[in-house]
């Protein structure tokens, strides 16, 4: 027997999935989290579900793990105190930033700007100079470097990020920096900016590279710890990390890049998707997580979700490749309230978990989503098997006390306001990663987990047109589940701004096939090789004169590059462009190569999925209570409830209803029907027909 | 002008403010053009309007302002031109069928000049109308490289309102590379004027405008990726309106324009206007120069009428139109929506649109500088509308007792052009923001640009495009206005050109400085020197179209400081310590401004500490010696101008009311 053991950590909870990898069956636990030391979580979970269906620490062939290490250092600043050196004249560089004010027209006047991740009083600057084109225009002063080095040892400064500028063309002097600081300070964590990300626009890269240097230390004594308790448990599977672009990677390789793994856990919920999408014949996806605080939405084309090269993480626009999810700040403990005394607003403040929504009695008094859905019969007074026992009458006199007196409506008209306004602000992120990807969203089935998924996804859905919803078997564990159903990946790009007109065939192949072999050793190192890979190019393009780049696959043909190929991603370009934007220029404006890149997988052998069977069970037998609840245009109907363990396969139920399992609740609203399949998961269809 | 009541206070039962001076001949009116409706739908509309239930009004408000920050969002990815891109010099709005914006407003620019060329009846589904002629914008189009693209949304076989977008565009033409003369005396000298036309009709280009528009452009291609993503993006939000009114039915989306509009005017009056004092108050603000006559500041002045009901910005006392290119050729209602957006600080989550100009009201004569008439030129009018901010901020300091931010110039350009390496035209323009001003609760912000979102641009993206190289990228030392509260600093950029060719600023407040606030001094002004520190060294002042440069040329870039907020002889010693550490302030300033004195230490964490008797002994000695404190403290250029009777203004003698206690609590929590 061999078994795969995915676990995600969580802020409240730590998630474990265990598979085995020859029947496909799947086992859940869930545990807290212990966030002072989030190991302690880690293994206890996994030592709980062994224990609990009986496995031997020896059976376990893999382990693979989702962290919030890297995004709560970032987010509670707890990065180690770091030393910065840049190229002679750049000193000031974190200062200065882009001169970006963030939010309205006016808010200069108010707004603070959060304190760098290097003061200023940590930055050096050092003499050497390149071009654009990597040419050295003056040689890196190496005794400065010396000299800083031992500085900042004396400082007892232990990371230093170096940054200097061009080092996307030309990594040379940041990698003679580093071996000179290492001589002078062999026990300091070093990180440069062309490892980091090898693409222009240095304050992003500097930015991103100082956040990578400044995680490292607390980063790499996580895993160490994370690999002594395995070792103590007897455990000793490959451990591996899951980065923010949906692949995998050894612990080991993790620690010099943590930059890498700031959406390690919401990335792992889209794997899941991409995978249960595949399963239930949906292979084109809208997904939602709603949490308690914010709603991550993603597009998946053909089971592939979109990436991008950057992102943002609190306040920071981090350069690693990512998933493309939008967050939209509406989650069970968004806050309901007046602008002005009279316009309703939903968010972006949120309850969070503490003190969290009226309901949970834990001391909030603002309403929140969560209380709506409650004062409208959708979500049951216990939670969590009980262990939670919401307070419907205080959620009623929150709504009514801060919203519906004001307004001078009912409460329960005041509550289907905070859910409409909810789920427009859901509807709206929806239509930024479709509709403004030019995207039909009614070409697509949306797939809705976290905690909250299930309770907005038939509103949302209605407000898009959409006519499939999906739900995954454990919404409220997607992403431990996706650690298990992903593969090792690596990523490598450059910079080097071409244009087509004027394009130089030969170093764009030459660097391709650079990238493509670094891509095949990164992936040799993990034990991958030959038929176990799969590497796909891609090109960063524009239009001459354009800042934004347009990502577009490039052909690969024997690890190399083809003239054809070239120009076939430049037409897939065209035609990527239009479809986005609503117009191109080929043939009448010359497109820029901006970056050139080569992704590559390392293939596990594919899951099984377990088949359901249900012999047995009816929505009669699954029915466990019945409640009243309240729905626009219906008014207050009884309404039933279902547990989702029970429920049959193949057979409709019609809303209103509710199914219910221990960590998630589903609504299926007026007008749809919900139909359990196979593979565990639950379709909703509107019943009606559209002519 | 009644100057004598300059500032006063309200008394005890508030003074209501009558309106009828403002409409007599003595002011121009104040929208250019009005629309009325009485269509068949009017009735149905209106009485709907009061029945829409408020949720759905709220979630009709909120898909609007989605379906602007799509469209918006559209160009910034698109769009060619550096200012649209990195400046967001560009604004997306919907406007009813009677051209008044529904959504958030604070510049953008309406569809009243489709109205006044087009009848209703000329209108059709899949038109996109182009216009950038500022003399036929009925005040929405200040300068003319703002191409305003706009289409009509039909529904129910109905035109139910507008979508437009403008941003500005990289070069239309006219005497200078760039469309941003600085000498201009005709709007004939700033490139091509359109004037309100069908760029496409239903739906078909008309290739002939279309080809005579890029050929008016040095960069033609930058033109054309500019405008077709300004189509994209209105239609981005028609598509968007439609399916709204698809949702919710027609006459609601269109009875929820108008309810939206009434309910901005509503909170302002109720909800905005308290938090501002009754009374009366004046703010004067100055251009350095018209561009043409060096020797002579333009005057604005505005004055504040505040009562319960309304807010007047009163215009008498600014200066008539000029001959150079600085005229602002808006009406009162635009200045209603620029300066009204200021109140949505009051108000979190408001949207500022139409309503506003029925509660704050700004009335101008005709032929003033920002009231010009044809045929002035107005490509530099960005003085005026950062000028027109200073006047209001400083009669508001006096409205608030001195509870207001210092002063700041947080918008400049500069750039070099030429032929490159290849002999092709190059034009390297970036958009440079400062140091904003001092706040009565924190510092001013370093080397900010006042347009949200806006974006200076990267050495390494600057020396791919461009033949210069980019040697130093910070910050201007001492040049944030001291106070209690320091002034942000501006920029300090040293840029080599490689080739010959010419170097161009767009800068204000390189004579004048940023006032000072409550007691706080005002900031350094900014320029640029030409190979500064070597036997050619060349200052520059003003705004200069084309400055020859050699290859091999350092151009220093220098922004003005913020103004500072507050007594700098008051400021917490170690605040003035970690600057000097960190080189924002020198030792002579720390010890002249500040009156700190500072010794320097081997620590390398501390650099220097602060000599705590010596201080004591300094600043009591500075203390005795200086003049009282200003509530708007304009620099020594201004002051000296003042002196010689060249300017005046009302406030010379204004007192500070600063308040020391205070000020130490708000810097301890900052």
């Amino acid at each position: 027997m061999a078994w795969r053991i995915g676990v995600d950590t969580g802020g409240t909870f730590t998630d474990v999935v265990a598979i085995d990898e020859a029947s496909g069956k799947r086992y859940v636990r869930k545990t807290s989290s212990t966030p002072d030391d989030p190991s302690r979580a880690f293994t206890q979970g996994i030592a709980e579900l062994l224990d609990e269906v009986g496995v031997d620490a020896a059976d376990v062939s893999f382990i693979s793990h989702g962290t919030t290490v890297a995004t709560n250092a970032i987010l509670e600043s707890r990065y180690a105190r770091l030393g910065l050196v840049v190229t002679r004249g750049y000193r000031e560089m974190l200062e200065v930033g882009r001169q970006t004010v963030p939010g309205d027209f006016g808010d200069i006047t108010w707004w603070l700007k959060p304190p760098r991740v290097v003061p200023l009083e940590l930055v050096r600057e050092v003499g050497g100079r390149l071009d654009f084109k990597g040419a050295e225009l003056a040689p890196l002063d190496e005794d400065a470097v010396r000299g800083i080095a031992a500085e900042f040892k004396a400082m007892g400064i232990d990371a230093i990020a170096v940054s200097f500028l061009h080092s996307y063309r030309n990594p040379a002097h940041e990698r003679r920096a580093r071996e000179l600081i290492l001589e002078g300070h062999p026990a300091c964590f070093v990180s440069v900016s062309s490892d980091v990300i090898r693409e222009y626009r240095e304050y992003e890269r500097t930015l991103s590279t100082c956040l990578n240097t400044g995680l490292m230390p607390l980063v790499t004594s996580y895993l160490s710890k994370l690999q002594t308790r395995l070792a103590d448990a007897q455990i000793d599977a490959r451990l591996y990390v899951m980065k923010s672009s949906g692949g995998i990677i050894h612990a080991s390789e993790m620690a010099p890049q943590p930059i890498a793994a700031v959406l390690s856990g919401p990335a792992a919920g889209i794997v899941t998707a991409c995978y249960y999408g595949k399963a239930a014949g949906y292979p084109n996806l809208i997904t939602i997580d709603i949490g308690g605080t914010s709603t991550d939405i993603c597009l998946i084309d053909q089971g592939t979700p979109h990436m991008l090269t950057e992102g943002r993480i609190d306040i920071y626009n981090i350069k690693a490749p990512m998933i493309d999810m939008h967050t939209v700040g509406a989650g069970g403990g968004s806050i309901a309230w007046l602008s002005a005394g009279r316009s309703l607003r939903v968010g972006p403040q949120s309850a969070g978990a503490q003190p969290g929504p009226v309901c949970y009695g834990r001391g909030g008094t603002a309403p929140a989503l969560t209380d709506a859905h409650l004062v409208l019969g959708r979500v049951s007074p216990y939670l969590l098997g009980g262990s939670i026992r919401l307070d419907a009458a205080a959620a009623r006199r929150a709504i009514g006390e801060h919203i519906a007196t004001p307004l001078g409506i009912g409460i329960e008209d005041a509550a289907m306001g905070i859910l409409d306004l909810a789920t427009n602000n859901i509807a709206q992120g929806i239509n930024v990663v479709s509709v403004k990807r030019g995207r039909d969203p009614r070409d697509y089935a949306l797939m809705a987990f976290g905690g909250a998924g299930g309770l907005n996804a038939c509103l949302v859905a209605e407000a898009l047109g959409i006519r499939t919803i999906v739900s995954p078997p454990s919404p409220g564990v997607t992403s431990a589940e996706g650690l298990l159903s992903t593969n090792v990946r690596s990523d490598r790009v450059i910079t080097d701004v071409q244009r087509e007109d004027t394009l130089d065939l030969a170093r764009l192949i030459r660097e391709y096939e650079n990238l493509h072999a670094q891509v095949v050793a990164d992936l040799a190192r993990e034990g991958f090789r030959g038929a176990d890979t799969a590497v796909t190019g891609f090109a960063d393009m524009r239009y001459a004169g354009q800042a934004y780049e347009v990502r577009v696959p490039v052909t690969v043909l024997d690890a190399t590059l083809t003239e054809a190929a070239v120009r076939n991603a430049i037409k897939a370009f065209h035609r990527a462009h239009d479809d986005r934007f609503g117009y191109e220029y080929e043939g009448r404006h010359p497109v820029e190569i901006v970056n050139i890149g080569a992704t590559g997988f390392g293939l596990f052998p594919p899951l099984v999925t377990a088949q359901e069977t249900r012999d047995g069970c009816s929505w009669e037998g699954a029915r466990k209570d019945l409640r009243r609840g309240v729905f626009r245009g219906v008014g207050e109907v009884p309404l039933p409830i279902y547990e989702r363990a029970l429920a049959p396969i193949g057979i409709g139920m019609a809303g209103p209803c509710i199914i219910e399992q221990y960590d998630a609740t589903l609504v299926v609203e007026p007008g749809w029907q919900a139909v359990l399949d196979a593979t565990g998961q639950i379709v909703l269809r509107p019943t009606y027909r559209e002519a | 002008m009644a100057q004598g009541n300059t500032g006063s206070r309200a008394a005890a039962a508030p003074q209501i403010f009558d309106e009828a001076p403002y409409l007599t001949a003595a002011y121009a009116p104040m929208r250019k053009s009005c629309f009325t409706r009485d269509d068949e739908h009017w009735p149905r509309i209106q009485a709907l309007k009061d029945r829409i239930d408020s949720v759905t009004l709220d979630v009709l408000e909120w898909a609007l302002e989605a379906a602007i920050d799509e469209g918006e969002a559209a160009v910034e990815r698109t769009a060619v031109s550096t200012i649209v891109r990195e400046q967001h010099d560009y604004r997306a709005s919907l406007n009813t069928v009677d051209c008044n914006s529904v959504t958030r407003v604070s510049w953008a620019a309406t569809a009243d000049p489709i109205r006044n060329y087009y009848r209703l009846e000329e209108i059709h589904e899949g038109d996109v109308f182009l216009y950038n002629d500022i003399h036929e914008s009925s005040g929405t189009i200040g300068h003319l490289p703002d191409f305003c693209v706009v289409v009509p949304i039909f529904s129910d076989g109905r035109l139910i309102g507008f979508a437009q977008l403008f941003g500005h565009c990289n070069d239309v033409g006219g005497k200078m590379a760039g469309s941003w003369s600085l000498t201009a005396t005709t709007v004939f000298e700033e490139g091509i004027q359109v004037p309100p036309i069908k760029l496409y009709a239903r739906g078909v280009r008309n290739e002939d405008l279309w080809k005579v528009i890029l050929r008016n452009s040095r960069y033609p291609d930058d033109l054309r990726g500019d405008i077709d993503a300004f189509v994209g993006a209105t239609r981005i939000i028609q598509r968007r309106v439609e399916e709204l009114c698809r949702r919710y039915g027609t006459d609601v989306v269109e009875a929820g324009f108008y309810r939206i509009i009434d309910r901005c005017e509503e909170i302002v009056r109720d909800e905005a206007l308290p938090h501002i004092p009754d009374g009366e108050y004046v703010g004067e603000d100055f251009l350095e120069t018209d561009g043409i006559d060096l020797e002579r500041p333009i005057k604005l002045m505005l004055t504040v009428r505040k009562d319960p009901q309304k807010i007047i910005v009163d215009f008498a006392g600014t200066d008539p139109q000029v001959p150079g290119p600085v005229n602002w050729v808006m009406d009162g209602r635009h200045y209603s929506k620029w300066l009204g957006g200021f109140v949505k600080a009051q108000v979190p989550g408001m949207i500022v649109n139409e309503g506003m100009t029925r509660v704050f009201k700004a009335y101008l004569p005709p032929r003033t500088v920002l009231s010009a008439e044809y045929p002035a030129a107005g490509a530099d009018r960005m003085d005026c509308m950062l000028r027109m901010l200073g006047a209001y901020m400083a009669a508001m300091a006096k409205a608030t007792g001195g509870q207001m931010v210092g002063d700041s110039q947080c918008i400049q350009l500069y750039g070099f052009f030429g032929k490159d390496q290849d002999g092709k035209d190059f034009l390297y323009r970036e958009i440079f923001g400062a140091g904003s001003g001092a706040r009565p609760f924190a510092d001013g912000t370093d080397t900010v640009d006042l347009v949200p979102h806006s974006k200076n641009l990267p050495s390494e993206f600057i020396e791919q495009r461009f033949p210069v190289r980019v040697h130093r990228v910070g910050m201007f030392p001492d040049s944030g206005g001291p106070g209690a509260f320091r002034g942000g600093l501006g920029y300090l950029k040293d840029v080599e050109i490689l080739v010959d060719g010419h170097f161009l600023t767009v800068s204000y407040r390189t004579i004048f400085a940023c006032f000072g606030v409550n007691g706080g001094m005002a900031g350094r002004s900014g320029g640029a020197v030409i190979n500064p520190g070597s036997p050619r060294e060349q200052q520059i002042f003003y705004k200069r179209e084309a400055i020859p440069v050699k290859a091999g040329d350092v151009v220093r870039i220098l922004t003005p400081g913020g103004g500072g907020w507050g007594d700098p002889l008051a400021r917490v010693p170690d605040m003035v310590r970690l600057d000097a550490q960190r080189g924002l302030v020198s030792l002579r300033s720390a010890r002249e401004d500040y009156g700190v004195v500072l010794e320097e230490v081997s620590d390398p964490a501390r650099r220097y500490e602060v000599d705590e008797a010596a201080t004591r002994t300094l600043r009591a000695t500075l203390k005795a010696q200086r003049p009282p404190l200003k509530m708007i403290n304009r620099g020594p250029h201004a002051e000296r101008l003042i002196r010689e009777g060249r300017i005046t203004v009302s406030d010379f003698d204004y007192p500070a009311q600063f308040d020391e206690a205070a000020y130490l609590a708000a810097a301890g929590a900052a």
